[in-house]
């Protein structure tokens, strides 16, 4: 990214925010900020409207009568629109059409949950690259995991967050923030080992069953650490009674695993 | 059915009447359950969801659909170009953050429903639905550099009708 002419790079800005760039792209846009006010304060509006319109226009209620409708009008596709169209469907092969649309139904439903499975360790571990690249900002920094606990319930995330304190491997809590996994809530927070290592932790209500096959599935006194690797960032998942927790980190595995096994909890 | 909810909202958002949002996601099952041969396994289903209903939208609900106080580009251009300088605008917005306003059925809403279509179906699909620049821009029928180009603007536009709605307020002065 080429932005020695002076010009500001105000879509790149946004693509950072995205976190769209990669690493030598998303290195150049950080050093532009650093030493550019307007593109500083650029980002700053992008990450503040972006996070009030996906909050603002989130998915609300839909209409009781929608679900019913739209039943029916699958099966009044399925029953009424073959059989006029197609002379030799006959009322015996009635059930096979009732079949086809809980079929088609069902597999939606399965892709839909394959799509969501697929996505999660991907977006987990883009959200690692937006922290580190400065796309995204903590709410709250504070070294104090009582003061985070008492943030993330002050903000109402419908679950118990629970924020370890891992002093006793080095690494210092930074602050947090309220986040989002897709459309789900979570909450993020971040600790810096002894040599500079960043760690991204994320709990958000869910299953791991959820997620797509992991590389490896590691058990430790009791719970299954499952690993996942993308785009150069370890990522560890394991469930917490009904929340899902996940820590990512650009170290070595054994070492993400380590602080894993200490900050998991068997519920 | 799954993904209701979000097809739901996308469409009360481009329709802005609530029947006419519930046509337009009945319409989209419809015509997914007609075409699912063509859907590839693998592949974003939501993605391909919203794709099936903006296209929908484009040829059935867009032409009678009323758009009364729709600002022209031109005129979104125009504030754009004399918005609040960047420094100024961060900090109005950092105001308001702090305010802990509830956005709901505010004049955000009335800002997003100003901003045209385009940049609209966007900034929804890429902040709201969380879909993939690419995923977005598919189901929008334009190439990705348009959709970063609208997404940009529209974000911006949101931004600058949020700090006139503070000055408004009075929380902030120009």
């Amino acid at each position: 990214m080429n932005m020695a002419d002076g010009q500001h790079p105000r879509e790149a800005l946004q693509e950072l925010l995205d976190g769209r760039l990669d690493a030598q792209a998303s290195g150049d846009v950080v050093a532009h900020i650093a030493s550019c006010s307007s593109c500083a304060g650029e980002i700053e509006i992008l990450r503040w409207t972006r996070s009030t319109v996906a909050s603002a226009f989130a998915a609300g209620p839909v209409p009781e009568s929608l679900e019913r409708s739209l039943r029916d009008a699958l099966d009044r596709e399925a029953h009424a629109a073959p059989l006029e169209r197609v002379p030799w469907l006959t009322r015996a092969r009635r059930p096979a059409l009732a079949v086809a649309v809980l079929t088609f139904v069902i597999l939606a439903v399965g892709i839909v949950f394959m799509s969501r499975r697929g996505d999660v360790p991907a977006r987990v571990a883009r959200d690692y690259l937006a922290y580190r690249t400065g796309a995204i900002d903590l709410d709250l920094k504070t070294a104090d995991v009582v003061e985070m606990e008492r943030f993330f319930a002050r903000k109402g995330t419908g679950f118990q967050s629970r924020v370890l304190d891992l002093g006793m491997m080095g690494h210092r809590l930074v602050g947090g923030r309220v986040h989002r996994i897709r459309s789900v809530q979570s909450v993020l927070f971040v600790y810096a080992g002894p040599a500079g290592q960043v760690l991204v932790c994320q709990m958000y209500k869910g299953s791991v069953t959820d997620l797509p096959a992991a590389q490896e599935i590691r058990p430790n006194d009791g719970i299954e650490f499952h690993v996942y690797a993308r785009a150069g960032t370890t990522l560890v998942f394991w469930q917490e009674g009904a929340v899902v927790c996940v820590l990512a980190g650009d170290g070595a595995l054994e070492d993400v695993l380590k602080l894993a096994f200490t900050k998991a909890m068997k519920v | 059915m799954p993904l209701t909810r979000s097809l739901y909202n996308m469409a009360l958002r481009l329709t802005r009447r609530p029947q006419d949002a519930a046509d337009l996601v009945q319409e989209t099952f419809l015509r997914a359950y007609r075409t699912f041969p063509n859907f590839t396994p693998g592949t974003n289903a939501k993605a391909w969801l919203f794709t099936i209903l903006y296209s929908i939208f484009v040829n059935a609900y867009r032409r009678k659909e009323r758009e009364p106080e729709m600002a022209s580009i031109e005129d979104l251009e125009e504030r754009f170009q004399r918005s609040i300088p960047v420094q100024d605008l961060n900090a109005h917005l950092q105001i308001l953050g702090n305010l802990n306003i509830d956005w709901k059925g505010s004049e955000i809403q009335r800002e997003l429903e100003r901003l045209p279509e385009s940049f609209r179906a966007a900034v929804l699909l890429v902040d709201v639905e969380d879909l993939s620049y690419e995923e977005a821009a598919a189901a929008l029928g334009c190439p990705v550099g348009t959709l970063r180009s609208r997404l940009f603007r529209g974000r911006r536009i949101l931004a600058v009708g949020l700090q006139e709605y503070a000055c408004k307020l009075g929380y902030v002065r120009r």
